[in-house]
């Protein structure tokens, strides 16, 4: 049987290499034979319970050895995964549960507390499955926490099962995982992604990159970041070894580079930030690290002095850019053969197998090699939709603009590009408020909607400023009623959105300057014109 | 005020960490992502402002910076290798 469901791959690797090292964390090492049992045995007790194909189950948990069995349970339950941020404030999760119908939760015992904050901010859990085996006694007493009204299932009803696969049969155009990005209007929204959308990435950058069993992969972002998608299903398919990078790594350079040699990572992916930090202050000397063979970075712009940097440090290594929305997976790819000088701007490149994109210009002509365009994407990485959103995701999966008859739809980016003489696209920025900054998609107007919720915020404004460490820094400008304070605001924020969307500077005015037409001047805000200071 | 306080305040104004967090001296601060990887920067510049000690790139370790009572240690650590 080839593999069609992305589940598949963990089933071949754990008939293949039963004893290979699946999935390693600072505690644990979970054997190919021993991530496909445990995840077998989710799935068996998620069907147990009723949950159906095609449901949505969550994952509030650390990314763990039991996350990623868990995850694999979800698929092989025929359900899809919805990663929870266990960072972000409750209500934010609330929202995501409610929104895509969250009955039943992964989740591990310290998290329980947690759980039953989510419960209390209105999500609709009904059934959390604890995964870890911390706080079960002997006697099959479940872990000591309660949530209210939510059934608490836990190891010993896991041990139960087969450790078999439950005979349940989805198809590769279902459902797989449902990650949620900002949204301008206030609320995240849903990006609906299918088996066949992951595969379809995951198997060109098995082929593209030769990930092998001998292959040791980071696995540095979260898993409600897409990027994860390559980390844990690339690894598994070629059965190699997936190594969870611990916070510290991610915080501290040194730190970051000790894991990277302690376990001969061979492959590394993640946001050009901590490369950036690794670069600058990782304490390396070149010619470290000789057994990492490739760099993949994706999310937002690498400098090229500090891409140049890294590859005088690791001259040993392959660099290669990936570029896409959570929308389209990776949809671009580009690897970057020479130290770059510091006026070359790094391609996004060229589209990956299976995949087409294509510029348009504001009048709706194709973009000649030169001309900025707006980026659409076209092919089978493309999302379904946003989950419960059909005026969103109409506005952005549109009838194919080149007029093909085939009857797919293209995926409008909202990125501006341009392709260079070589036929490589470049990046230039974005259409509308949507900012980066480490690498998270930030829609400003959803920090607006957040600060607007504040009885005493009368105006306000978020505003980017650009960065070089970090890409953006955030800084909000409001009009207040009350003497309400920046740390009175920030925690008002800390509760509905994620502290990477917190503006880190406040500024307070009487009011805000306005266009002729009587919006918000945010331009002459970030310029530091107008608006009359209030403090 | 005790050098964790001054650490522990410049957390709760400058960093973020909410009302809710606990922040005791040995709360996981990178555990729990009260410090990320913007953070650390702030907290160098911070402490170097603050206690007026230098924070070398090899002082960047869990062992320094996993917890307010870390912090605190590494201040004193600093202050007596400059004091020599």
């Amino acid at each position: 049987m080839s593999a069609h469901l992305l589940h598949h791959l963990l089933d071949a690797a754990a008939e293949r290499r039963p004893g290979a090292g699946a999935v390693v964390d600072r505690q644990r090492r979970l054997t190919y034979a021993e991530l496909a049992g445990r995840a077998n045995r989710v799935a068996r007790l998620l069907v147990a319970c009723g949950v159906a194909p095609g449901e949505r189950v969550g994952l509030y948990l650390e990314k763990s050895p039991e996350a990623i069995a868990g995850l694999f349970g979800v698929l092989k339950a025929g359900a899809a995964y919805v990663p929870l941020d266990h960072h972000a404030p409750a209500e934010r999760l609330a929202y995501i549960a409610a929104d895509c119908g969250i009955r039943t939760l992964l989740t591990t015992s310290a998290q329980l507390p947690a759980c039953g904050e989510l419960v209390a901010a209105g999500a609709p859990l009904e059934r959390l499955v604890v995964l870890d085996a911390t706080g079960t006694e002997a006697d099959g007493d479940q872990p000591g926490v309660e949530v209210p009204g939510v059934e608490v299932l836990g190891p010993v009803e896991l041990a139960a099962q087969e450790a078999s696969p439950p005979p349940v049969r989805v198809i590769d155009l279902d459902l797989a995982y449902i990650l949620y990005t900002s949204g301008s209007t206030g609320r995240p929204k849903g990006v609906m992604l299918t088996h066949r959308n992951a595969l379809t990435f995951v198997e060109w950058a098995v082929t593209r990159f030769a990930v092998s069993p001998e292959d040791r992969l980071s696995s540095h972002a979260p898993l409600h970041f897409d990027l994860s998608v390559f980390d844990v299903f690339a690894a598994s398919a070629a059965g190699a070894g997936l190594f969870l990078v611990p916070p510290e790594a991610s915080v501290l350079p040194l730190e970051a580079v000790r894991f990277m040699a302690a376990h001969e990572l061979t492959v590394w992916y993640s946001v050009p930030s901590i490369l950036v930090m690794i670069a600058l202050r990782g304490g390396l000397a070149a010619g470290d690290l000789p057994r990492l063979r490739a760099v993949l970075f994706a999310g937002e712009v690498l400098a090229p002095k500090h891409l140049r940097r890294l590859m005088e440090l690791l001259p040993h290594a392959d660099f290669h850019n990936l570029y896409g929305p959570t929308e389209t997976n990776v949809c671009t790819h580009h690897q970057v053969r020479q130290p770059p000088g510091d006026g070359d701007g790094i391609p996004i490149g060229r589209a990956i197998d299976r995949v087409e994109v294509f510029a348009l210009t504001d009048d709706g002509q194709r973009a000649a090699p030169g001309q900025v365009g707006e980026l659409y994407v076209r092919g089978t990485t493309v999302m379904s939709g946003y989950w419960g959103d059909h005026d969103r995701s109409a506005q952005v999966l549109v009838p194919d603009p080149l007029g093909r008859p085939v009857g797919d739809r293209a995926y409008r980016t909202g990125d501006l590009v341009r392709e260079d003489a070589g036929g490589n696209l470049h990046f230039l920025g974005r259409r509308d408020a949507q900012i980066k900054s480490r690498g998270y998609r930030i829609e400003l107007g959803e920090i607006e909607a957040a600060l607007h919720a504040h009885p005493a915020v009368l105006e306000c404004a978020v505003v980017a400023v650009a960065d070089e460490l970090v890409t953006n820094r955030i800084t909000a400008y409001v009009a207040r009623r009350d003497d309400v304070g920046r740390d009175e605001l920030v925690a008002f924020c800390g509760r509905r959105i994620p502290k990477y969307m917190i503006p880190e500077t406040f500024e307070f005015r009487e009011k805000l300057p306005k266009t002729s037409t009587g919006k918000i001047d945010r331009l002459a805000l970030a310029r530091g014109e107008h608006g009359t200071d209030g403090t | 005020m005790t050098n964790e306080d001054r650490v522990r305040n410049f957390i709760r104004t400058d960093l973020g960490a909410g009302a809710s967090v606990e922040l005791s001296d040995d709360y996981p601060l990178i555990e729990n992502a009260v410090i990320d990887s913007l953070g650390i920067f702030e907290m160098v510049r911070f402490i170097e402002s603050e206690f007026d000690v230098e924070v070398d790139d090899e002082d960047l370790l869990l062992d320094n910076f996993a917890t307010i009572a870390d912090i605190a240690r590494l201040v004193d650590a600093k202050q007596a290798q400059q004091a020599t």
